[in-house]
């Protein structure tokens, strides 16, 4: 029977040096613990099918780190901000409105109270509904270990399914997002309504003036390995006059730069035809917003 | 003039279940209850060669672990021709082979990871149509005279 | 290896000695003999066994049980004083929206969250606070219009705070 040990660390420091510690052993960072809770749970319901090392469970929820502050540039989101914190927040809803969407999108009301967006970056899943609009909003990572902190875009932070370019004892501590005059929005697509995980999810941010895109950042989820930014469809755009035909046709490319699966939710024949409808919906509506 | 008839009747079992007082069978515990696991076949058809229980048994908790051999009447269901526990063939993918029953459901588990048993998948049928095409290897099949035979 | 975990249930503060990877749902039902939030999944979809965690509606399987060390957890059990029901309550036995009742509970505790934050709502907005509760037997809309009717006070005040 596998081993299970516990900590709750009250500090960054105090974790930090827990980690350094604990260098050798299997160590789980637990935050909300929405998506690892479940997991365990099944793996104890199951025939154990080899002896596995102890699992050092690592509490996160007591190290501070979750509030939202601003200053003239910038907002700067704890990476243990619970998804329900960042929904009802007002400086997220005054500057990325964006986010605010896609919080009230994610899982249900009894998920967001616990779940942590620090959780949903880390877990790093390409459907995940927070990544695409940090995408779009070109937020930076603020990656603390014991040796200091660096900051990494989030364009740069996934490598794959659960995979990021953190390195092993470093914790994400901050989210960092540059205030700014254009317009985002947010569009998911499910299998049904509410509670449900992304088929496809699209994200859009766009500066316009005098009718003319002068900036476009966009990003689609559920489509690869990582959400992606479609940097092609981008450079279509920048430049060209609002204009609803040109973002359809625009969008229709955009299938070039994604390369969906087969899985448990879709189809990647069935992503394909949506991711570019979701785009050019998200498109509009950030559009209709400035 | 009706009691009942165009009111609106509630429940009798309606305060029970807003206040979450109804009584559900996994709610019920006694004194020195055991928890019962199971070693489902993996295969959608299996035949199940040789099943050894001694290591599973000597893990400290275990009260029991049983096959068929332990079930003196190893048939169910409404025509009876279920297996409480698997015998030489087991038909369906989840179908029971191996009970154990212990302190917790951890000890449990770990009895049936020591279960050794060989089994070998089978060809297996999902398809009617091909059910009944194939039909001369299943000497089970059961017919009309055979069921008025059985209940009589 | 276990630990003692302590915090306040139904306004009781409590103690009891729990494994690190055991949910808050055992810990109430297996080790505090509390059963009213059931076990319907085990992974977090539906909803049977939401309970308060801090005033904020959750779903005990999805917690670990030693991180509620020092928090506020309420269940159905401890909306009932004075022996009296919760208008929730009374609302979801009258409108008859329980049939078996496995997920009356959790619909109970969401509700009771919700309409502690909102005293207005919309019919779309409660149909969306009780998205995370899966009724088998198809009660839904009995519960989503049981709690519309709460909020337009048709079942008395609600009372302030839980307990």
């Amino acid at each position: 029977m596998r081993e299970y040990f516990y900590e709750a660390p009250e500090s960054l420091d105090e974790l930090l040096s827990l980690l350094q510690g604990l260098n050798n052993a299997e160590v789980k960072l637990l935050a909300g613990g929405t998506d690892f809770v479940p997991r365990l749970s099944k793996e104890l319901d199951e025939i154990p099918k080899k002896q596995k090392p102890p699992m050092h469970i690592i509490y996160l929820g007591n190290t501070g780190n979750n509030e939202i502050k601003e200053d003239s540039d910038n907002i700067y989101v704890g990476s243990l901000a619970t998804l329900t914190g960042i929904e009802e927040n007002n400086l997220i809803k005054q500057h990325f409105p964006v986010l605010t969407q896609a919080m009230k999108e994610t899982a249900g009301h009894t998920v967001r109270n616990i779940a942590t967006i620090g959780g949903n970056i880390m877990n790093a899943s390409p459907a995940a509904d927070s990544i695409t609009p940090l995408l779009v909003l070109d937020a930076q990572f603020v990656l603390t270990g014991i040796e200091g902190s660096r900051t990494i875009s989030a364009k740069d932070f996934f490598k794959g399914p659960g995979s990021t370019a953190i390195d092993k004892n470093e914790i994400l501590t901050t989210i960092v997002i540059k205030k700014g005059k254009g317009k985002a929005a947010f569009k998911k697509l499910g299998r049904r309504k509410a509670e449900t995980l992304s088929v496809v999810n699209a994200a859009a941010y766009i500066e316009i003036e005098n009718g003319i895109f002068k900036a476009a950042r966009l990003a689609l989820g559920a489509v690869a390995p990582t959400a992606v930014r479609c940097y092609k469809a981008e450079s279509k755009l920048i430049g060209k006059p609002v204009n609803p035909d040109l973002i359809k046709e625009i969008c229709s490319g955009v299938v070039e730069e994604i390369n969906p699966i087969d899985d448990i939710r879709s189809t990647a024949w069935y992503r394909k035809q949506v991711a570019p409808v979701m785009l050019e919906r998200a498109i509009n509506q950030a559009c209709s917003e400035e | 003039m009706f009691k009942s008839v165009g009111k609106r009747v509630p429940r009798f079992d309606g305060i029970g279940h807003v206040t979450g007082k109804t009584v559900y069978p996994s709610d019920l515990t006694m004194p020195g209850m055991l928890v019962c696991k199971t070693l489902r076949n993996p295969y959608h058809c299996t035949r199940i060669h040789f099943i050894d229980t001694t290591e599973a048994e000597k893990v400290p908790g275990v009260h029991s672990v049983i096959t068929h051999k332990d079930v003196p009447h190893n048939l169910f269901s409404m025509v009876p021709d279920h297996h409480v526990l698997a015998e030489d063939i087991a038909r369906y993918k989840g179908q029971n082979i191996v009970a154990v029953a212990a302190v917790d459901k951890a000890t449990a588990l770990e009895a049936l990871s020591k279960v050794k048993i060989e089994m070998e998948e089978l060809p297996y049928v999902t398809d009617p149509v091909e059910a009944m095409i194939q039909s001369e290897g299943f000497e089970e099949v059961m017919l009309k005279k055979d069921l008025q035979k059985q209940i009589s | 290896m276990s630990k003692v975990l302590k915090f306040v249930l139904n306004g009781v503060p409590v103690k009891v000695v729990a494994d690190p990877q055991e949910t808050l749902l055992q810990v109430l039902r297996e080790k505090l003999g509390l059963t009213s939030p059931k076990c319907g999944c085990n992974h977090g979809d539906c909803g049977s066994c939401t309970v308060l965690l801090n005033n904020k509606a959750v779903k005990s399987c999805m917690i670990i049980a030693l991180t509620v060390e020092g928090k506020n957890v309420v269940t159905v059990d401890g909306l009932n004083t004075d022996g009296k029901l919760h208008p929730v309550q009374q609302a979801f036995h009258e409108y008859g929206a329980p049939q078996c009742g496995y997920c009356t509970p959790g619909m109970v505790m969401a509700a009771v969250a919700f309409l502690n934050e909102n005293s207005n709502p919309s019919y779309e907005e409660v149909k969306d606070a009780l998205a995370g509760n899966l009724c088998r037997c198809g009660g839904y809309q009995k519960y989503a219009d049981a709690v519309m009717a709460v909020a337009k006070g048709e079942f008395g005040p609600i009372p302030k705070g839980v307990i």
